[in-house]
């Protein structure tokens, strides 16, 4: 949609300048014909605009944490399989510490089961964590989930349904959500785990669905490295 | 005229289609349709029913333009009631998208599952529309004012329903009651286990 809409403008431009060029009075109809066009435009950038904003359940008091920002020292909960700890290099009871993680760069989603958006973004996810995987990076890049206000139970539902290949954890009272911000879903935080400083800095923030998986992880990565 | 009026025509039709396609698949409720009702008195009913007790009967107008009751499940299914207080309000409308995936688990438990609220029936099928739509039929308790509700005991003294499941088994006996904060969403993990239970209970 965005792609048809960005290569919609240029070519209005190129008409309007083509009239603007002409000299002498503008015949009725092409001044009709511009109008419409004027409108149109309008029309479509109101429409583009509700569109784009629906890709996220909002939420009314979101405050995330800005980029550059410490990130507090997360407490996860989950039922996650034993692949999954071992994958993130945790051991040991619940919760644990999001500093614990073994990488270099943590992807964090705030989704919800819930949340429609989230629910379209699954397969998406999951196309992150295999293009993390094909190009070599999954040990210093970890994605994982958080699911925003879920039980273990509905975040298994999720995971069945999806077929979810990272690992999830569960923040059934909003514990998580509010250190983060109270932010919407999906939510996704591109942290930077600094061994030596001891500190999560927040490279990377983004409300609702990514264009595509690969363009999200290339930015991703560019912000980590400049974080660091 | 006409040759330069074409390519117009052409990218009018192209890019009105688009953005309705972008709008229908990113089904969500944008926050500025939903109004905010802030922190409320989590419960504002007493209950009239108890587990064990036989459901009162309803048949109320549902948003595809038919009638549902209960007696029509009788010796067929159990049944799952969901109330939500209001319809365009935010928990509301992050509670029912979330049974729309799973849908499976309803089936394989024999469980109808419907959602309910007070409002009329233009407007539940508008917000349900906005929703992106429900696989389950969507009942409106409107007139006479939240009478199902009220029978249930139910109805806040301002006139919505609690948060509330119901599970009714196929003899229309009430067996699971989950009333609910009003602020939050019930968790789906004891009402699926509740479905679960009764489902083995009848084999």
């Amino acid at each position: 949609m965005s792609i048809l809409f960005s290569a919609y403008v240029p070519q209005r431009h190129t008409h309007n300048h083509l009239h603007a060029a002409r000299l002498g009075p503008v015949p009725f109809t092409e001044s009709i014909m511009r109008l419409g066009i004027i409108l149109l435009g309008l029309l479509l950038s109101f429409l583009a605009g509700s569109a784009l904003a629906m890709e996220a359940s909002e939420s009314p008091s979101s405050h995330p944490l800005p980029a550059g920002s410490v990130m507090p020292d997360l407490q996860l909960r989950g039922e996650l399989a034993p692949e999954h700890l071992k994958h993130l290099g945790l051991t040991g009871a619940e919760p644990h510490s999001l500093s614990s993680i073994r990488a270099k760069t943590v992807i964090l989603v705030a989704f919800s089961m819930y949340c429609p958006h989230c629910q379209r973004e699954a397969p998406v996810l999951n196309e992150l964590n295999a293009l993390i995987e094909s190009r070599g990076l999954s040990a210093d890049v970890k994605l994982i989930g958080v699911g925003i206000g879920n039980s273990d139970f509905e975040v298994q539902v999720f995971r069945d349904k999806y077929a979810v290949t990272f690992p999830l954890f569960s923040d059934p009272d909003f514990k998580v959500n509010k250190e983060i911000g109270e932010v919407g879903t999906p939510f996704f935080y591109v942290l930077d785990l600094d061994a030596q400083k001891k500190e999560i800095i927040v490279a990377d923030t983004l409300l609702g669905r990514m264009e595509s998986a690969s363009s999200f992880l290339d930015h991703a990565l560019k912000a980590s490295n400049a974080a660091r | 005229m006409s040759r330069h009026l074409i390519p117009f025509l052409l990218a009018a039709v192209l890019l009105c289609g688009a953005p309705l396609t972008a709008m229908a698949q990113g089904s969500g409720i944008p926050k500025n349709h939903l109004f905010e009702v802030g922190e409320l008195k989590p419960l504002d009913s007493t209950l009239k029913v108890k587990i064990g007790d036989p459901a009162p009967d309803f048949s109320l107008r549902t948003i595809d333009g038919g009638t549902i009751s209960l007696a029509q499940f009788r010796g067929k299914k159990n049944v799952a009631l969901s109330f939500v207080p209001a319809a365009w309000t935010p928990v509301c409308s992050g509670q029912w998208p979330g049974y729309n995936i799973v849908q499976d688990l309803f089936d394989q438990t024999d469980t109808q599952l419907v959602g309910v609220s007070v409002d009329n029936v233009p407007t539940l099928h508008a917000w349900v529309q906005e929703m992106g739509g429900v696989w389950f039929p969507v009942a409106s308790d409107f007139f006479p004012h939240g009478r199902l509700a009220d029978a249930l005991g139910i109805l806040r003294s301002t006139g919505e329903a609690e948060r509330s499941l119901f599970l009714i088994d196929k003899q229309g006996i009430i067996r699971y009651i989950d009333v609910h904060d009003i602020n939050s969403r019930p968790d789906l993990g004891p009402l699926v286990k509740a479905m679960q239970e009764l489902k083995k209970a009848q084999n």
